[in-house]
This record gives structure tokens, C-alpha cells and sequence, in this order.
């Protein structure tokens, strides 16, 4: 039983691979973690406050990596993606550095901090640029995995770090290729989702399988690049495919999977329940959203049920 | 080359050569290139900045960025001349598909960035700066830029970060000017008082004649020596060496008639 919280366990990683490799620093924008105490305390020289800088830490990891540092960002998610658009773009994958931006709050983790803090199109942003891969970790185990995966990229990299615990799921060496993993069978409905939404995707599929209903889980832990595979193995057998995403539905997850559908002309149907596409000038524990949204479990569970019954 | 008199010959040849070069390929930014065209013969033929001429990627040089990557021009003819770029290479520039723009790209010798948007090279080298503090290297980091970059936020970011954690191998090189693409610059309100705004924010700062090779040649001498993370604020002329150029905002880009050609030529003689 999982009783770690996410941030721990990426930290926990962190500190491992960090203490292996001398490489290894970290930039923060004045954003701390618990899970940091450890490094900060052993490698105080590795740990550098940039301050409220998003846009100069950026640039900064930008030259330490040039100069052949392991280099990770640190900071509030849209801070990062969205002040820094430019550096991301010139000074990180122009360059094809092999930098790692971890952000936090992610979603509507800071529901009550308004439009700044929502993380809802951070996914989007980062998909227009090519060598970006982007994590969106669901638990500890895909954390861990990020960490790891930072290490042997030659490439900028965006790991999307949510808080709380979150049941641990299996995570094996094919999964950690193809960058998904199969964590409710599949049938001839699945659910394709990533980061928070992965519980509420399989409370779904328990809940509907009480019903006779099937409908398989895939999460796309590695939501970029997505692997041909998904193709082959998911998204071909399905009679229908449910994205399940905390993302504005403009250019995020359901627009990634449409576009390989397009391109490999995959005869199947799409249905994305996402978030619509507006800045949230509202105030609410992230529960609140996702139940205004019908994104919450009940909610989704029964518009899913309403689509496998409709024969499609 | 500590000759006064051979960089002066020297800056005047880097002159004709960018002349020439942007009269053939019918593009280029001479005004910008012009006015910082005497730091980069010091920091090149004067030992400037420490590198070596057989090896641009030699690991004890020292770190440049060139911030405003529009006065390429200079860099390449200075590199066609140390060997890092061929004349055949040279003539590539701004042709279709060719390997020289007008602007830098990690494909020439000795430059790590792709420029063309300001304001990211003073961070950039702090972030390098920092690295070789980290590693107990002692190679500095050079940034040039131009003096409307310093409206960008991010080159005060990295002044801060930089006077904050003391980054003593960061120098910063500012050609000052006075012109942007559209205006002139003339309200002091981001120079005026500079070296005493520099070391408030934790800098040394010197402000000299970016024309003056012994002004220069001073300022090189005493970024070998630093306390502090080092700005040089050089006073320069866009459209330096052509007197029809000078101090005209139409000189950021613009093409010359037969007439101003042969004026040019005959000045830079």
C-alpha cells in the first residue's frame, strides 16, 4: 500500500541519482520541496536558489549544460512553461540540451491561486516544441521512472509533478520503452489518460466492470513523443477511445492522440472529456473543479457508460 | 599584438572585409557590426579573451557569447582569418541554403548559441561562469551585448543572480551605441550614473571609449583580475569608420548606393 507521497518519491530518486552523479544540479525559482532537504544539506554547492528569475534560471541551466552539467529546473509549472516560452524554445531545445524541468502544481492543485497557477495548457505549450519529451507522472513508480529517464536523455525533458499518495502501479522495462503502460485491460473501449485523471480512469473502469461494461486504462506516462506502439497495440483494436485529461482540450493530450489517429488513418472513434478551452477566473479545492467540469469520477463514469451503451 | 597602431590596421581591414561582404551578398547589419568592431579585434589579435587559434573549442579558453548575434559578420571574418572558416565557407553567407546567416548558429567555431533574440546571453554565460565555479575552472565567461538589449528583463535578472552569488569569472560587454533599430537613445535614463547603479547591484563596472584601443586594451587587462562579476560599458558610434554612417539610425541595415560604396571604400583605405 502506497503511503508515499509523489513529491517524496521523485525527490527520493533525485537525491540517488544526484548523489551518483557529480554532474548533477539543481535551479530552483525560489520553490522548495521537503524531499529536497536531503541533497540541499549534502550538496549545498548543487542546489542554487535563482530566485524569482523563471527566465534567467532557464538560461542559466542553459549554460551549465552547455558546459556539460546534469542540469534540473525547478519551479511552479506555468511559471516555467509559459514566462519562458522563448528560452525553453531557443536556449534549451534549439540547442538540444539535456536539461530536466520538473514542475509542480500541476491541474488544479492550487485551485484557489487563480489562472496563473492552473497548469491546464502547459501540456499544449510544451507540444509544439520538438525535442521537449514531456512525464506526466499518475504515482511513484512513473516518478522514479522520470528521474531515471532524465539521466540517459540527450534532451530537454518536462516532468509534470503532482502531490499526494497515489496507489502505485507496475511499471515494466517494455513500459518504460514504449513510455505507457496497460493498467486495465484492455477491450474495445479504452480510456487513454495521463497524471491525476489515471485513479479516477481505473475507479471508472472497476465501477463499469461491476456492470458488464470492459473498458481498458493506458497511461500515457511518456505523454511526449508517443510511441508508434500506442498505435499498434491501443488505439487499432479500439472500437472507441476515451481521452481522460485535467488539460483545456486545445492541443493537450485528446489533440495528440486525434493526430495519430489521423495520420495512421485508424478507423476508430475519439471522445475526449477534457477541460474546455477558457482561463478559470474561479476559486475551489481541485475536487470543486473537477466535479464543475464533470471531470470527477461519477461524472465521467456515467457519460463513458452513456457512450459504450449508444453501440457507438 | 599590443600595437596600437597594428589594431587600428587591423579594425580598419575588419571593416572593408564586412563592407564587402554585405555589398555582395546585398545584407547585412553594418551599423552594429561597425561599432563593436574595435572589442572584438582586442578581444581576437589582443589577447582579449583567452583562447586557442588551433583549437576553438580548446577547454581552457574562455567562454564568449556574442549577445547581439546581428554583427556576425565580424566574427566571421575574424574566424576565416584565424583558419575556423574557409574563404569557401565564407562566400556561403546569406545565400540560399548556405551555412552563414545573419545571424550565429552552433555550426561556426567557438559559438555554443544560436542568437538572434536579445537578452539571453548575459545568463547564459552566468550559467557557465557558475559551472566552471562549481568545477574550480578558471575560465570567465564573456558576454557582448548591445545597449537597447539592457531593456530586456532578463539581462537585469542575471546582473542580479550574478552580484548576488559573486560570479567573479562573468564579464559583461555592453557596445553602447546610443541607437536602437528605431531611435535614438538619447535620455541617459538606463546609463546615466551606471558604474554606481553596477555596484549596487554587486559589480565592478568600467565605462571607456570603445574606439580607444588603449581604453580598451585597460579594460581587457583588468577582467583578468576581477573581485566582482565585471560590466564594460564601451561608448561606441554605430556606422563607425564611415562618416556618412555615423550615428544614423538607417545604418542598423541598409544598402549603398554606387556613390556611398566608393565614399566607404576610400575612408576605410
Amino acid at each position: 500500500m502506497e503511503s508515499l507521497d509523489i513529491r517524496d518519491a521523485l525527490f527520493n530518486r533525485f537525491y540517488e541519482v544526484a548523489k551518483a552523479d557529480s554532474r548533477v544540479v539543481m535551479l530552483a525559482a525560489d520553490y522548495d520541496a521537503f524531499g529536497l532537504k536531503k541533497f540541499k544539506d549534502e550538496f549545498p554547492d548543487r542546489f542554487v536558489n535563482a530566485g524569482v528569475s523563471e527566465q534567467n534560471m532557464i538560461n542559466m541551466a542553459a549554460g551549465l549544460a552547455i558546459r556539460g552539467k546534469k542540469v534540473f529546473c525547478y519551479s511552479i509549472a506555468m511559471f516555467m512553461v509559459a514566462r519562458c516560452y522563448e528560452q525553453l524554445k531557443l536556449n534549451l531545445c534549439s540547442l538540444n540540451l539535456p536539461v530536466s524541468l520538473i514542475g509542480g502544481g500541476v491541474g488544479f492543485s492550487f485551485g484557489f491561486d487563480g489562472i496563473s497557477h492552473h497548469a491546464v495548457n502547459d501540456i499544449a505549450i510544451m507540444r509544439t516544441l520538438p525535442e521537449m519529451q514531456i512525464f506526466d507522472c499518475a504515482d511513484t513508480a512513473s516518478a522514479e521512472f522520470a528521474i531515471d529517464a532524465a539521466l540517459s536523455l540527450k534532451t530537454p525533458q518536462y516532468i509534470r509533478l503532482d502531490k499526494g499518495v497515489f496507489p502505485r502501479l507496475p511499471l515494466s522495462d517494455e513500459n518504460r520503452k514504449t513510455g505507457f503502460r496497460v493498467i486495465a485491460p484492455l477491450s474495445e473501449f479504452n480510456i487513454v489518460t495521463c497524471g491525476f485523471m489515471v485513479q479516477t480512469a481505473l475507479a471508472i473502469s472497476e465501477s463499469l466492470q461491476k456492470r458488464g461494461i470492459r473498458v481498458g486504462v493506458v497511461d500515457t506516462f511518456r505523454v511526449a513523443p508517443l510511441s508508434d506502439q500506442l498505435a499498434s497495440q491501443v488505439l487499432s483494436k479500439s472500437k472507441a477511445v476515451f481521452v481522460v485529461e485535467e488539460n483545456c482540450k486545445q492541443g493537450a493530450l485528446g489533440s495528440a492522440v486525434g493526430e495519430m489517429i489521423l495520420e495512421k488513418d485508424i478507423r476508430t472513434k475519439l471522445v475526449s472529456f477534457a477541460l474546455p478551452d477558457k482561463h478559470f477566473v474561479e476559486y475551489g479545492k481541485r475536487e470543486w473543479f473537477h466535479k464543475k467540469y464533470l471531470l470527477d469520477e461519477a461524472s465521467l463514469t456515467r457519460r463513458i457508460e452513456d457512450f459504450c451503451a449508444s453501440g457507438v | 599584438m599590443n600595437d596600437i597602431r597594428l589594431l587600428e590596421n587591423k579594425a580598419r581591414w575588419l571593416r572593408r572585409e564586412v563592407l564587402e561582404a554585405i555589398v555582395s551578398a546585398k545584407k547585412g547589419h553594418i551599423g552594429g557590426t561597425y561599432s563593436c568592431a574595435d572589442l572584438l579585434v582586442a578581444m581576437y589579435y589582443a589577447g582579449g579573451i583567452h583562447f586557442d587559434p588551433k583549437n576553438p573549442n580548446s577547454a581552457e579558453r574562455d567562454y564568449f557569447i556574442m549577445g547581439k548575434g546581428h554583427a556576425c559578420l565580424a566574427l566571421f571574418t575574424i574566424f576565416r582569418d584565424l583558419g575556423w572558416i574557409s574563404p569557401e565557407r565564407f562566400k556561403e553567407y546569406a545565400t540560399d541554403g548556405g551555412s552563414l546567416g545573419a545571424q550565429l548558429d552552433t555550426n561556426v567555431p567557438s559559438m555554443e548559441y544560436n542568437t538572434g533574440s536579445l537578452g539571453h546571453a548575459l545568463g547564459i554565460c552566468a550559467g557557465m561562469a557558475l559551472s566552471a565555479q562549481l568545477d574550480g575552472r578558471s575560465n570567465r565567461a564573456f558576454a557582448m551585448m548591445g545597449d537597447a538589449e539592457c531593456d530586456e528583463g532578463s539581462v537585469w535578472e542575471a546582473i542580479v543572480f550574478a552580484g548576488r552569488h559573486k560570479l567573479k569569472n562573468l564579464i559583461g560587454i555592453i557596445d553602447r551605441n546610443c541607437l536602437s533599430v528605431t531611435e535614438t537613445r538619447e535620455d541617459d535614463l538606463m546609463f546615466d550614473g551606471f558604474t554606481l547603479k553596477m555596484k549596487h547591484f554587486g559589480w565592478d563596472c568600467l565605462e571607456i571609449d570603445g574606439h580607444s584601443f588603449p581604453e580598451i586594451l585597460m579594460a581587457f587587462e583588468k577582467a583578468r583580475n576581477t573581485e566582482k562579476p565585471l560590466m564594460i560599458v564601451a561608448k561606441t558610434v554605430k556606422g563607425k569608420g564611415v562618416s556618412f554612417m555615423e550615428n544614423e539610425v538607417k545604418w542598423h541595415h541598409s544598402l549603398l548606393s554606387a556613390e556611398e560604396l566608393e565614399k566607404a571604400r576610400k575612408e576605410l583605405s
